[in-house]
């Protein structure tokens, strides 16, 4: 698969993963997401028809757990790492889009 | 001879060693070692000190205490401690203080045993050198500091051989346990998929991590297994398998056991030294009447990539929590919360970290998942097949650890693809789930340890070990000391 | 337009309306999906929380084995297929209501597939087919402010299971939609999954709506509409916008794929400012948590427990009790007024007196009290006494709801009320013989009135009857008695 490692799709990628990369940072990364497709290439050409991926490390199925209340934690501990908070709530800079949308308007 | 962990153990609780008195040797030892070797990120002195101080009440009283009462141990820094802070080594999880204890930290502690430090690691696992600590800075190689001490748990695996009597708690994902162990002539075990919980222990990949331990014996790492491994309803992918008491298991003999020498770990590039290193080791198997066979795992030359490729992408959905919002690093004056996002990740991440969370988000996008994360997930299979086929006719599986020895700090740090070679022949074992022990065989011209690996069928940690053991009688590698050291 | 033709827009010529609706069901287990926090509503911000639900660093699920059964038993009684081999997989987008940047959700396997609703609008019947029903977690909340620069995070909601139900786009009127919307609800009470309140947010809904020419087969452009907090304000938004696509198309435009936002002060769709970005969510399976394997055995033993659902009791309680629909159709929408109907009909089998007063005075009762029927203080063996007790003539039909109200909140005999309350009806022959003789002699011109024929006067005796005793004597009985007196 010959994918063209642009510079618009490296600013895409890193807007996926949320880092505000600088210029220079995304010209590293260009050269390197190639380096990297090129050293997966190898496997591409592998026959892997009929192999099902699963996924899954583990050999079982169905773990659960019974629907039975554990202690939680207290307040103060949940927000004892948060960077901002007033004691109630993490505080945010203002939301003023939807979910993974850029500064769109509207309440959700 | 300075006593090592079951010498520590058995003085406790004969009586002869108070609890105290072996935390404050452990932390005399580290202390010695760190100028040289910045092999940790963090000391809990103070903690460690209440803690030996109960436990030595306990036994004046003459209560049950645990199996490793009064016994030192230290975490990696991407294991879960509510003493001290958690920062896997990343700058994005500074001040971060859990709110829990790992699992396997509970378990250690149950049984008496005491965290005096968390180690220095590479950034979230991502790394085989530890020079990509984020906190800390690179750890150096007890037996050259000039060089790496192998990574991630590069910090556990340079204290795992400069100093003696603590239980030292790593993790692997591609290898993190058994290279850095090579690397610095100590054992590193890792065990079977599902053997140890994973909760607490900060996500990489998450179907290929596994916590372990790296110790100056197999010996030590069959005690510590025993202890931390078990099924815990608090993770789903941990076996039900039930736990043994490896510690007896590894004294059985080892003649008539059959090891498979796969062709395809002697690749092409790999340092001559480490070759012969090697073959001699299994040459000593031989003499201990283990049968030798020639075996082949053909699609080893795929692992690498499809690690690569596998681990990024989970690390890309694993990493997307630390966003600044909840808890750890937060960017000043955030304008909104996308910037809030995307400047707390870029100033909090190290470079490594931020390459590997962008080509597993670039792997996962639309239009990619198919040709390749489903297509790496597939190879994947082939990689089993290859082990399930190889098991049949074989007890464990014998190889080099790592195709290179310890190099010098900064030699790879430059070309990520340079220093992803070093862990060819150790991301298998994670693709394949099966458990894998790195020991020294030997050290080369320059006086650097060479490791000598066996892959065991899953849930055979046990028999895994027996072998390591069995080597360990009847050499002294193992026993050699590094120049750096505590004791 | 008047409400009612709202409602029922759909077809407006040339064109038909086309709406599916993506429904979201908050399950009412003890504790979230993937952690043993307490499931509750309304606790103080944060502190129902814990490392999993908070997505601390080394955090892991563990699936809610009661999610599952409920999920599974919500499939079976819409007739799904259920999944033989499921799994998990993780959503992945940035919000701060998601703290681990993804949500556990599932993407290509959901755990049923197919099915369908029955709904009744008007005299019609009609089947909603079902797309899928899959199991997800819910994500926290976040509170805005038109002012402030910051925002606030509760996270007290995040983990807790969530049923999403997919819908064909078989619905053709808002009228239908709210019907829809209705009948799942009322499923959900009656497997005892969930409360299915949109006030509270443990059922919530976003709205697909397209117009096509009637009689075409293809669907066209739609729009999604979110942000609806009641049944009304769906059928509100999907009328007005259904409006907007005719009066675009009728211009000769085109429909433009978009999300709208419902302002219920205005009752109006509206868009959202600027672009919206298609959502790339590299959907992976989960590999924290171990597929799901529903063996069938199992999965009938689930079917097993299926009570008999909202449109059965309906027809059930036509058939077997012969009810009127419409009595029958207020005591199916609410499960525990038709369990407290049927309990008293066991204990006395009059169903049409029972029926009246369960659904006049026992609901009002609890309407007046914002209470359950199991709340009100009366049990059914009083009510069905209560009722036997008008039957036999031991109070009037008139008097019984004092007594009713006086029965209420303890546990006094419905004799002991009638009694102590001086209702007792006069039955007693002999006694009313007497007052009716009495009346009779003393009022001979209203007599004389009934035997010309004036009918209306028979009322009059009756009622001077009435006022010697009280108001105690039977009426019916009085009456006759003096129509034959009369007679005579």
């Amino acid at each position: 698969m010959a994918i063209e490692i642009t510079d618009d799709l490296v600013k895409q990628i890193a807007r996926l993963s949320r880092l505000a990369i600088s210029g220079e940072e995304a010209v590293g990364l260009q050269s390197h997401f190639e380096k990297i497709l090129s050293f997966i290439a190898a496997f591409q050409a592998l026959d892997t028809t009929g192999i099902d991926p699963s996924v899954f490390s583990c050999e079982a199925s169905n773990v659960y757990r019974e629907d039975e209340p554990r202690a939680c934690l207290p307040r103060e501990d949940a927000l004892a790492n948060a960077p901002q908070s007033d004691g109630t709530y993490f505080v945010v800079p203002r939301i003023v889009g939807g979910a993974d949308e850029d500064d769109v308007g509207g309440s959700a | 001879m300075t006593p090592g962990v079951l010498e520590v153990c058995d003085a406790i609780r004969s009586g002869k060693l108070s609890a105290a008195e072996s935390v404050a040797e452990a932390f005399r030892q580290l202390k010695r070692v760190e100028p040289a070797l910045q092999a940790t990120s963090q000391l809990l002195e103070e903690t460690a000190l209440a803690r030996a101080a109960e436990i030595d009440r306990q036994l004046g009283r003459g209560e049950e205490v645990g199996r490793l009462a009064g016994v030192p141990f230290t975490a990696k820094d991407n294991i879960c401690t509510r003493e001290g802070t958690t920062t896997a080594g990343s700058r994005i999880l500074e001040n971060y203080r859990a709110p829990y204890d790992a699992t396997v930290v509970e378990r250690l502690q149950k049984e008496g045993a005491i965290c005096v430090a968390k180690t220095n690691m590479d950034e979230f696992g991502m790394g085989s050198s530890t020079e990509n600590s984020g906190t800390v800075g690179p750890t150096k190689n007890p037996w050259k500091t000039t060089h790496v001490p192998g990574g991630s748990s590069g910090g556990a695996a340079a204290l795992a051989a400069s100093t003696r009597g603590m239980l030292h708690l790593g993790s692997d994902t591609g290898g993190s346990i058994r290279q850095p162990a090579a690397y610095c002539g100590a054992t590193g075990l890792k065990p079977t998929y599902g053997r140890v919980s994973r909760y607490g222990l900060l996500a990489f990949a998450s179907s290929l991590d596994q916590i372990g331990v790296l110790q100056a014996s197999a010996l030590e790492c069959a005690c510590a297994l025993s202890v931390i491994a078990g099924n815990d309803p608090m993770d789903s992918t941990s076996a039900d398998e039930p736990t043994r008491d490896y510690a007896n298991e590894v004294e059985h003999g080892v003649e008539g056991l059959k090891i498979g020498v796969p062709h395809e770990y002697f690749p092409e590039g790999i340092d001559p030294e480490v070759s012969e290193r090697a073959r001699e080791g299994i040459e000593t198997f031989r003499k201990l009447g283990v049968e030798i066979h020639e075996v082949s795992l053909p699609h080893t030359p795929y692992a690498n990539p499809t690690y690569v490729l596998i681990s990024a992408a989970e690390a890309s959905s694993n990493l997307a929590r630390y966003d600044g919002v909840h808890y750890g690093y937060r960017a000043s004056a955030p304008r909104g919360v996308i910037d809030l996002y995307s400047r707390s990740r870029v100033e909090g991440f190290g470079p490594e970290v931020k390459r590997r969370i962008m080509v597993g988000n670039f792997v996962l996008s639309a239009g990619y998942y198919d040709a390749f994360y489903n297509k790496a997930c597939k190879v994947r299979q082939l990689i089993r097949q290859d082990f399930d086929k190889v098991f049949r006719e074989v007890d464990a599986v014998i190889c080099p650890t790592s195709p290179v020895t310890a190099f010098p700090i900064g030699e790879r740090i430059d070309d990520p693809l340079k220093l992803y070679a070093v862990d060819a022949l150790t991301v298998p074992a994670n693709l394949a789930s099966v458990p894998g022990v790195s020991f020294p065989c030997g050290f080369t011209r320059d006086k650097l340890p060479v490791g000598l690996q066996i892959y065991g069928r899953l849930f055979e940690d046990g028999k895994m070990l027996r072998l390591a053991h069995a080597f360990q009688k009847a050499t002294s590698h193992h026993l050699t000391p590094p120049p750096v050291r505590g004791f | 337009m008047a409400e009612q033709e709202s409602k029922q827009i759909g077809k407006v010529a040339p064109f038909e309306a086309v709406i599916g609706l993506e429904v979201h069901v908050q399950l009412n287990t003890r504790t979230k999906m993937f952690c043993g926090c307490e499931n509750r509503f309304g606790a103080e911000p944060n502190t129902l929380v814990c490392p999993v639900c908070l997505g601390h660093p080394g955090s892991l699920p563990v699936i809610n084995k009661k999610a599952i059964e409920c999920s599974v038993t919500v499939g079976l009684a819409c007739g799904c297929d259920i999944a033989g081999s499921t799994k998990f997989d993780r959503k992945n987008y940035y919000y701060p209501d998601l703290p681990k940047n993804y949500q556990i959700s599932q993407y290509d396997m959901p755990l049923c597939k197919g099915g369908g609703v029955l709904i009744h609008v008007g005299e019609e019947e009609r089947r909603i087919r079902l797309t899928r029903i899959h199991l997800e977690e819910d994500a926290g909340k976040n509170i805005h402010s038109e002012t402030e620069p910051e925002s606030w995070v509760d996270l007290n909601r995040t983990g807790v299971p969530l049923l999403e139900i997919v819908s064909e786009p078989d619905l053709r009127t808002p009228e239908e939609a709210g019907a829809y919307l209705r009948m799942l609800r009322l499923i959900m009470l009656y497997l005892g999954v969930s409360d299915g309140n949109m006030e509270e947010g443990s059922l919530r809904c976003d709205v697909n709506v397209s117009i096509r020419p009637s009689g075409s087969e293809q669907l066209e452009t739609r729009t999604e509409i979110k942000n609806l907090n009641s049944f009304t304000n769906v059928e509100k938004a999907l009328a007005h916008e259904i409006r907007r696509q005719v009066k675009v198309r009728s211009q000769g435009e085109e429909i433009v794929q978009q999300t709208l936002l419902f302002d219920p002060e205005r009752g109006e769709t509206r868009a959202m400012r600027g672009k919206e970005e298609a959502h790339d969510y590299r959907y992976l399976p989960d590999p924290d948590l171990a597929p799901l394997k529903l063996g069938e055995e199992w999965v009938e033993g689930l079917r097993a427990t299926l009570p008999e659902l909202p449109i059965a009791k309906y027809e059930r309680f036509q058939e077997s009790f012969g009810l009127s629909a419409y009595l029958a159709g207020i005591l199916h929408r609410d499960p525990a007024l038709a369990a407290f109907f049927e309990e008293s009909v066991q204990l006395y089998n009059k169903p049409q007196p029972v029926a009246n007063w369960v659904v006049n005075a026992v609901l009002e009762e609890t309407h007046t009290r914002g209470r359950p029927v199991s709340e009100i203080g009366l049990s059914p063996q009083r009510l069905a006494e209560l009722v036997r007790s008008i039957d036999e003539g031991k109070v009037s039909n008139q008097k019984a709801r004092d007594v009713f109200k006086a029965l209420l909140g303890n546990e006094k005999g419905v004799e002991e009320v009638i009694k102590s309350l001086g209702l007792e009806q006069i039955s007693d022959d002999s006694l009313l013989k007497e007052v009716v003789e009495e009346v009779i002699k003393a009022h001979p011109g209203p007599v004389d009135d009934v035997r010309q024929g004036k009918k209306n006067s028979i009322n009059f005796l009756v009622g001077q009857v009435m006022k010697r005793t009280r108001g105690q004597a039977n009426p019916g009985m009085v009456m006759k008695m003096i129509e034959k007196s009369v007679g005579e």
